[in-house]
């Protein structure tokens, strides 16, 4: 059954020109007499579509495409100037989270205001009451005037009448940026339970990993006009694609712009992010090594050429810049083309969005490229802890002694940095690994964001790029490894890991839902307590690990709620 | 409209708790006002103009009340909808609740008010009469008058704004055309464009109308008929094209507030 359904909708909105503006004539225009003093702008055109009941359609695009608008017809305060809106059911709006708070009137007060605004009786608000100051954890504060309240106080309020009233079809717009991470987690449960509940949901933002979350099918409106519309994977990938590398993939032809695509005859003809196992990637974690593929086709014989390649974050700052002329001076280039690799290293940057522009030249004239491709490849960095943050990732290693200096040690010579020691992680007490790793409901940890038992100390899991490992003891006579894991949030995507035991490789596992299922790995019995080291890793990645205001890479990896031994 | 009600209701009980918040008598405002005012008028005109009208505090009061009536739903109406532009673009309700819910919290005021009268009518030893329970006709009357001016005021402000600077003055000079501390009589009764001054006050104000009517029922115990009936049609043609302005143009308010 159809929750909403939009019909070639437009909206139009007059411009008024500060030079044109005068009463009469404004009053004129408005009452459609005389000529029009105004421009057209046309905020929405022929936009249709369908949510079904029960369903969760996200709409994305860039500020100023008319998302809002969308919502706003929705509701009720903007009507369409052609086309036909038609809802089943209650809407509801979250167009901003206290709309309709009066500013004099305490917490109680406003929420039976706001109960009115939506249409629902003192008596039905009175019920609901409870829950909303409960949910809101404002017991405290509640027949205060809101106008004391903290910004974070006064959004809780409105999402937890919001949340309370269950409107058949919800509508809400950028507003889970609110309150604290607690809070914000209270929400999306509470959101999740809102749409397991069969009821329709709309919802704006600008967070492509939000919507992902939530939304059954997304909606791309780019300058009021339907861009695309259909399976949220497909549609965030493609927005993603347009709006974050607008220029990648595209190779100018030589010859056309000097600066930009350079003379030829050598064109770069793909240029990737090959991570440590050799597979185009792109998104890394910080501490992870990849190497930059530039493949090449070449006219004739160039004996001295020399590539290059820069790095600037989205922001437009710019990190690196680095050049094969400093290290291997000129180099040849044979007329069939050829492959550069350049090797960058563990990736030491900061969680964010990189550009990575690539080019050729002659050596000893840069100004005169034969080929370049400006941001030719985007590269996600993602945390490789769940805190971190920071705009570079430095490799550190602790070392812990007494106060007393020990006369034999500081004679030692500085420990020098193991590889191992660089990834982030701890040093685990063997003899004291737990016998099993057991989180309540709703405390999953995630692997793919970071690993963190907190309960356990000291900690027997640690935590390096997509893989966790963890340490348990297996006791005598027990046979399998059993692990309780699924897909975060809305994942409709399933994941495929291994599971390794002792550096053994012993096999590997598929999750496919929202819904904790045992994954049983069969041990050898052995006789005797013994350490097991387990290594779970993750295949796919590819998900941009890091998008919109607040990075978050839990999307990405398995929620594991259990690992033990039988 | 049924099931906004409620709403009605609750923007009303707003706008008089917020009103009334953090000042020390609340509620008694609404007697204390008029009695001030009345104060101010009585020694003004008693002693500076030695005004011969009986009773007059009483006069006054029967012609500030409704005018303070109209006058406090009027400016509040006025803003109403521009006032609440927050609440326009992100709600949707019945525009028409604005300056209704002003109408309502100012009659609110009114009719408790009009105890005020009753109060210095016993005081002065005047004496009641029958018509007297006509006063909430009069008082329902200008109700829908009011009402009907509220929401074209709202309307138009949203359209022109312009209209707050007018209507400051605009009331100020209506104040002054109604017989509000004067009666009609002591206006010279020219000729003027073929017909009488007073007849053009009457014909053309409501307001005067309304004061004098008020005047005629709750004092002097007689029953206007005849050009109660006219302001009675002016004030349901004012209703009717309030409403219809706002059932018009309330859908473009959150576009161009």
């Amino acid at each position: 059954m159809t929750a909403v359904r939009f019909t070639n909708v437009s909206k139009r909105f007059e411009l008024v020109h500060p030079t044109r503006r005068s009463v009469f004539g404004h009053m004129g225009s408005i009452l459609g007499l005389g000529r029009k003093q105004t421009e057209e702008f046309w905020a929405l055109r022929d936009i249709s579509f369908e949510v079904d009941r029960g369903e969760t359609i996200g709409i994305i695009g860039p500020n100023g495409s008319g998302k809002t608008t969308i919502l706003k017809l929705l509701t009720g305060t903007l009507f369409p100037d052609e086309g036909s809106i038609e809802s089943n059911g209650k809407v509801f709006g979250l167009l901003e989270l206290g709309a309709g708070f009066h500013p004099d009137l305490s917490g109680r007060e406003n929420v039976f205001l706001n109960g009115s605004f939506l249409g629902i009786g003192r008596n039905e608000m009175a019920q609901l009451y409870d829950r909303i100051v409960e949910f809101a954890e404002l017991e405290r504060f509640i027949d205060t005037p809101v106008k004391h309240y903290s910004s974070g106080m006064y959004m809780r309020l409105g999402f937890a009448i919001a949340i309370a009233v269950s409107p058949d079809v919800m509508v809400i717009d950028e507003v889970l940026a609110v309150g604290d991470a607690a809070f914000a987690r209270k929400c999306y449960q509470a959101l999740a339970e809102v749409k397991k509940s069969g009821r329709t949901m709309l919802f704006v933002s600008h967070d492509p990993i939000q919507v992902r979350r939530f939304c059954d099918r997304v909606l791309w409106i780019d300058e009021g006009r339907t861009r695309r519309i259909g399976a949220t994977r497909e549609v965030i990938q493609d927005y993603l694609q347009t709006t974050l590398a607008p220029v990648s993939n595209e190779v100018y032809p030589p010859g056309e712009d000097p600066v930009r695509a350079g003379q030829g005859p050598l064109t770069i003809t793909d240029v990737y992010v090959q991570d440590a196992s050799r597979r185009r990637s792109h998104s890394v974690i910080p501490g992870e090594s990849v190497k930059l593929v530039i493949e090449y086709a070449c006219k004739e014989y160039l004996d001295e050429a020399a590539f290059g390649c820069s790095i600037r974050r989205s922001d437009g700052l710019y990190i690196h810049d680095a050049s094969s002329a400093s290290s291997h001076g000129p180099v040849s280039v044979q007329p069939d083309g050829g492959v550069v690799e350049c090797n960058l290293g563990p990736i030491s940057l900061g969680p964010g969005i990189y550009h990575v522009s690539v080019g050729a030249w002659p050596l000893n004239e840069k100004s005169r490229p034969y080929h370049l491709l400006h941001d030719a490849v985007t590269l996600y960095v993602g945390k490789a802890t769940v805190d971190q943050r920071g705009i570079a990732f430095i490799p550190n290693a602790w070392r812990f002694r007494s106060a007393m200096p020990d006369p034999a040690e500081s004679s030692k010579p500085e420990d020098t940095l193991q590889p191992d020691m660089v990834t982030p992680g701890l040093v685990v007490p063997w003899s004291r690994a737990p016998g099993a790793i057991i989180m309540g409901e709703g405390e999953e940890e995630y692997l793919g964001e970071g690993w963190h038992p907190v309960e356990l100390w000291p900690p027997s899991v640690r935590w390096i790029g997509r893989s966790a490992t963890v340490f348990l003891t297996q006791d005598v006579g027990q046979g399998a490894l059993v692990m309780s894991a699924c897909r975060p949030f809305h994942s409709d995507v399933g994941a495929t890991g291994h599971v390794k035991i002792n550096g053994e490789d012993l096999a590997t596992f598929r999750v496919n839902g929202m819904d904790f299922e045992d994954i049983v790995v069969p041990l050898d019995p052995v006789v005797k307590p013994t350490s097991l080291e387990i290594e779970l890793r993750i295949e796919e990645l590819f998900v941009p690990a890091v998008v919109g205001i607040d990075p978050d890479t839990r999307e990405l990896g398995l929620a594991i709620r259990q690992i033990r031994v039988e | 409209m049924g099931s906004f009600t409620d709403l009605l209701r609750n923007m009303v009980v707003r706008d008089l708790k917020v009103r009334y918040r953090n000042s020390v008598l609340g509620f008694g405002w609404s007697l204390l006002q008029p009695l001030l005012m009345m104060l101010v008028f009585t020694v003004v005109f008693k002693v500076l103009t030695r005004t011969e009208i009986p009773n007059y505090p009483l006069f006054l009061l029967t012609g500030l009340l409704p005018w303070n009536f109209t006058h406090s739903a009027l400016s509040t109406a006025l803003r109403s909808v521009t006032g609440n532009a927050g609440l326009i673009t992100k709600v949707y309700f019945p525009r028409e609740l604005l300056p209704l819910s002003a109408v309502l919290g100012a009659f609110i005021h009114f009719v408790v008010a009009f105890a005020l009268l009753l109060v210095g009518m016993i005081a002065f030893g005047v004496e009641f009469t029958p018509t007297i329970l006509f006063v909430p006709v009069i008082m329902l009357l200008q109700l829908v008058l009011v009402t009907g001016l509220a929401m074209i005021l709202a309307a138009a402000n949203v359209l022109a704004r312009d209209l707050e600077q007018l209507v400051d003055v605009g009331l100020l000079a209506w104040f002054f055309l109604t017989p509000i501390f004067y009666a009609l009589a002591v206006v010279p009764n020219d000729q003027f464009l073929g017909l009488d001054v007073h007849r053009w006050v009457f014909s053309l104000n409501p307001m005067a109308t309304l004061v004098t009517d008020f005047r005629y029922v709750a004092l002097e115990g007689f029953l206007p008929i005849r050009h109660t009936a006219v302001t009675m049609v002016t004030a349901f043609a004012a209703l009717a094209f309030g409403w219809w302005l706002m059932r018009r143009f309330s859908r473009r308010f959150a576009e161009i507030v």
